[in-house]
């Protein structure tokens, strides 16, 4: 039994695995967009696909090494989203998050970043995907119908197997 | 590359859930394979499992690889998937022979209790042996081609993935019951005219050469949504029409010659078969030994009081280093201050698959326990030991507690703030160590620690539990050593005797029962998941209260962080409603319906107290999608906070500036596939218990009704909030 719960969890891991490694669309961050806006080397990263709502964007600056403090804008159909990047001494992330009511279709934005008297922009276009729906999800939704059937008719066949002579019974 | 084709490759998505489907098969298959080989060698050669393997290995090409992303731009590609799950996956996996070996992997309390039912029923055992007759397979098959073949619907399959998972399966339904009949794994019994399958093969072979042929020389597109598209490697639609039809008349016709041409031969064929039979056990076999060996090894490594030690200090040093950098480091963005990385995003979410793959392993390496090894000594020193009060050896002040700490969380957004992450983990240590001292050994996790009641609830879905393994043992042990301790070391901290135990409650895996016992007669065993939610629970109102508020507490949790909710005004006013006043109505009314239906016979108290553990399965299902949709997004959000960290403290870490890429999965699936099950594990506990309530099924429907009810609620609950956008934490500002 434990070798069996261990091959399950291997297995499980391996699938994991296995998914993980491949490109996909999902609700995840991916890069979104990649460039120069002036002197910053910048990423932009969402969940993806984008879609229409709520969504958090985060904004690169990989080499910000000693620079000091930076302040982004994402300016995005007449929106407006500021945030501070600090990390004095920080050579990592520099992030800012932006809520964006978005609509299905290819849309742009623009990055103003500001850092010790310096600005770089950089406008670039990404894509809304559709609102999603039940029916994408249709196989993890079916699930429970089938489930409920297949566990009442299990308890079915169990008290009719109660009630049934002993020698048509499975041991 | 061609950039199209780049683009249909990015655009392409693994089918996690055939994925997992494919894996448990195989995993169900080796086991039972395995057992089968070695009572009946010559039926089960080594062979038969390549076949099974191979037929996988091919259903998983078909549809679990890039082809999938080609065949909505390609016919020849769409044709290549077709042939695949109709020609080549199917035959493969009956000479396989899987049917007894499937059945033989299953746990043999699931095969006879879970599958004994329908596989006693005359009526399904009809119905399968009227679907493999070779006529009705080969009508099946031949309906199921011309009909997804029509324009209308094949180019609905294409353009809506729902479609096309439903024309795979349908293929691969009427492929595999065709394929039976020509094959007939053990223990299919055997025609007296066995050439006679020769025939529907034959036909089968027409059918696809009329069929391909059509694809070759017509002169029209048949499915206008190719030529819509843009094309792949230059082909037009229709060189790529007859080049599918091309490659299905040669390669669809060789499957059924090849076949027809074997079963003549065998049929035909009178020579003796007879063959060596392999020996029948190989106890010292390789495998076997590595086995042994590994078995011994994570035994020792679990059993050892100086590993769960070594845990426990690392967990410890991980915990100093959160309440340093939550009081030190920088507070915004939270995402950069381990403090707002390490528990919120990692610690959560590995609890919840411990707990599900094994048990529950963090209060078995709880680094709030070490101030034991302080406060036990001091008490000793002071002649300090208070008795709990008899009126709090319940959990009613550890559910408040959880309540409070749910509440608080979301009100004061403390995943958002390092600084009160920091002060939080203090006052843990504090409190455990303070009531450790005072009250003895094991007062704190039983009746006081919000953390330990939410894995005592959770650890009821999990695979393993501390159980003794001959209770006859237990019948003529005097000395009770693993409640009270004894020469091998302490008893349960938590006051559990082994032999009423039930279930993991207030079980830490702390294992000291199982180093204690004189007679090693207690140890890790598999059990089913939840099966200790059953009749076999002691009710308690407590508990009851518990499990309610696990359950909604898991909902609300996850509500307060999609836009709708997060955006609401009076949020404090709701959550409380949502975690007190909503669990106590629910199960409030849900007695009272019970009652009702049983005439007034049942105590509304009585009904809530046994049937309220059923919604700790989709409680738990809940926490655990939630909890993993956090891990999984934001995995690789440790890098920057410990290279922040590092940075603080001089060092410099390289490659920690460019790390926080994320693996990109759409989980909403599975999130809603574990939603799911969950609601069925917690309807199956729940009839069980209403059964156990009243004897007649009309009254137990009655009274499982509304809690089904209940379960079903918050299923649609989490469904729409896993569909709406989620808080990034670990990763935002």
């Amino acid at each position: 039994m434990r070798r069996f719960l261990l091959a399950v969890v291997s297995a499980a891991v391996l699938a994991g695995v296995s998914i993980a490694a491949g490109a996909a669309r999902a609700d995840l961050p991916q890069v979104i967009a990649r460039g120069s806006a002036g002197p910053f080397e910048v990423s932009v990263l969402a969940e993806a696909p984008i879609r229409p709502g709520m969504s958090s964007w985060i904004v690169w600056l990989p080499n910000a090494s000693t620079e000091g403090p930076a302040r982004v804008e994402i300016e995005h159909a007449g929106m407006r989203a500021s945030g501070t990047a600090p990390g004095r001494v920080s050579v990592h992330v520099h992030e800012a998050r932006a809520r964006t009511d978005t609509e299905a279709e290819m849309q742009t934005a623009t990055l103003t970043i500001h850092r010790a008297g310096q600005t770089g922009t950089l406008t670039f276009a990404f894509a809304v995907a559709p609102r999603p729906g039940l029916v994408d999800q249709w196989r993890a939704l079916s699930i429970v119908p089938i489930g409920l059937l297949v566990f009442a008719l299990h308890q079915w066949r169990v008290s009719r197997m109660r009630r049934a002579p002993a020698a048509t019974r499975v041991r | 590359m061609n950039p199209i084709a780049s683009a249909a490759l990015a655009a392409w998505s693994p089918p996690w859930d055939l994925l997992f489907a494919a894996t448990g098969a195989v995993v169900l298959y080796w086991r039972g394979f395995a057992k089968l080989r070695r009572q009946l060698p010559s039926r089960f050669p080594a062979w038969r499992r390549g076949c099974f393997l191979s037929g996988i290995a091919v259903l998983l090409g078909a549809l679990a690889s890039p082809l999938d992303a080609f065949a909505d731009g390609l016919l020849q590609a769409h044709m290549l998937q077709h042939w695949l799950l109709m020609m080549v996956a199917p035959p493969l996996l009956w000479l396989g022979a899987p049917v007894v070996p499937l059945m033989r992997g299953l746990p043999h309390g699931w095969l006879r209790r879970g599958l004994g039912p329908f596989l006693s029923w005359p009526a399904l055992r009809r119905f399968v042996d009227a679907g493999v007759r070779p006529g009705t397979a080969l009508a099946l098959w031949i309906v199921a081609t011309l009909v997804w073949h029509w324009p209308g619907a094949y180019q609905a399959a294409v353009r809506s993935r729902a479609w096309h998972d439903f024309e795979h399966l349908s293929f691969l339904i009427v492929a595999l019951l065709f394929w039976y009949a020509v094959a007939l794994p053990w223990p299919a019994r055997r025609p007296a005219n066995r050439a006679a399958i020769a025939i529907p093969l034959g036909i089968a072979a027409l059918f696809n050469t009329i069929f391909s042929a059509s694809f070759v020389f017509s002169d029209r597109v048949f499915y206008p949504v190719y030529a819509e598209m843009p094309r792949l490697f230059d082909v037009d639609a229709l060189t790529d029409q007859k080049l599918a039809g091309a490659f299905l008349w040669v390669a669809g016709s060789l499957p059924m010659v090849v076949a027809a041409t074997l079963t003549l031969i065998r049929a035909t064929d009178t020579g003796d078969r007879t063959r060596v039979a392999a020996p029948v056990d190989r106890p010292g076999s390789a495998g076997r030994r590595i086995a042994t060996r590994l078995k011994g090894i994570a035994a020792a490594a679990i059993g050892s009081r100086r590993a769960r030690k070594s845990a426990q200090i690392v967990m410890g040093a991980l915990a100093i280093a959160i309440v340093a950098d939550g009081l030190l480091g920088p507070q915004r963005p939270s995402a950069t201050n381990l403090a707002g990385v390490l528990p919120w995003t990692y610690w959560r979410g590995f609890v919840v698959v411990g707990l599900l793959v094994a048990g529950n392993l963090f209060c078995a390496v709880c680094p709030f326990t070490l101030t034991r090894a302080l406060s036990g000594p001091l008490s000793r020193r002071f002649a300090v030991k208070l008795r709990w009060p008899a009126r709090l050896r319940n959990r009613w002040l550890a559910v408040v507690l959880f309540a409070a700490y749910l509440w608080s969380y979301e009100v004061f957004a403390i995943w958002d703030r390092p600084w009160w992450t920091a002060w939080l983990v203090v006052g843990y240590f504090t409190a455990s160590f303070g009531v450790e001292a005072l009250f003895g050994r094991g007062t704190f996790c039983k009746h006081v620690c919000p953390i330990g009641q939410f894995h005592f609830a959770a650890s009821a879905n999990s695979p393993l539990e501390v159980r003794v393994l001959a209770p006859e043992v237990c019948t003529v042990c005097s000395s009770h050593d693993c409640l009270r301790g004894g020469p091998r070391g302490p008893g349960c901290a938590t006051d559990l005797f082994l032999p009423v135990k039930q279930g993991n409650l207030d079980c830490t895996f702390c294992l000291d029962c199982v180093r204690a016992c004189p007679n090693d007669n207690v140890g890790l065993q598999a059990v089913t998941p939840a099966s200790s939610l059953g009749p076999a629970r002691t009710p308690r109102l407590d508990f009851a209260a518990l499990a309610a508020l696990f359950c909604f507490g898991a909902f609300a949790n996850a509500a307060a962080m999609v836009a709708p909710v997060a955006g609401m005004p009076w949020l404090p006013l709701w959550l409380g409603l949502c975690l007190v006043a909503v669990p106590a109505f629910s199960l409030i009314g849900c007695a009272a319906v019970g009652r009702f239906a049983t005439g007034g016979s049942l105590p509304k108290a009585k009904l809530v107290a046994a049937l309220a553990p059923a919604l700790i399965p989709i409680g738990f299902a809940m926490w655990f999608a939630h909890f993993g949709f956090h891990t999984w997004t934001a995995m690789s959000s440790l890098v920057p906070a410990v290279g922040r960290a590092a940075d603080d403290l001089g060092f410099s870490l390289p490659g920690a500036a460019g790390a926080g890429g994320m693996a990109a999965f759409d989980i909403t699936g599975v999130e809603i596939g574990v939603l799911g099950i969950g609601l069925l594990v917690s309807t199956a506990v729940t009839w069980r218990l209403a059964r156990r309530q009243t004897t007649a099924t009309l009254s137990a429907l009655a009274v499982a009704a509304p809690w089904v009810l209940v379960s079903a609620l918050l299923y649609g609950l989490g469904v729409w909030i896993f569909l709406q956008p989620m808080e990034m934490r670990g990763m935002s500002m």
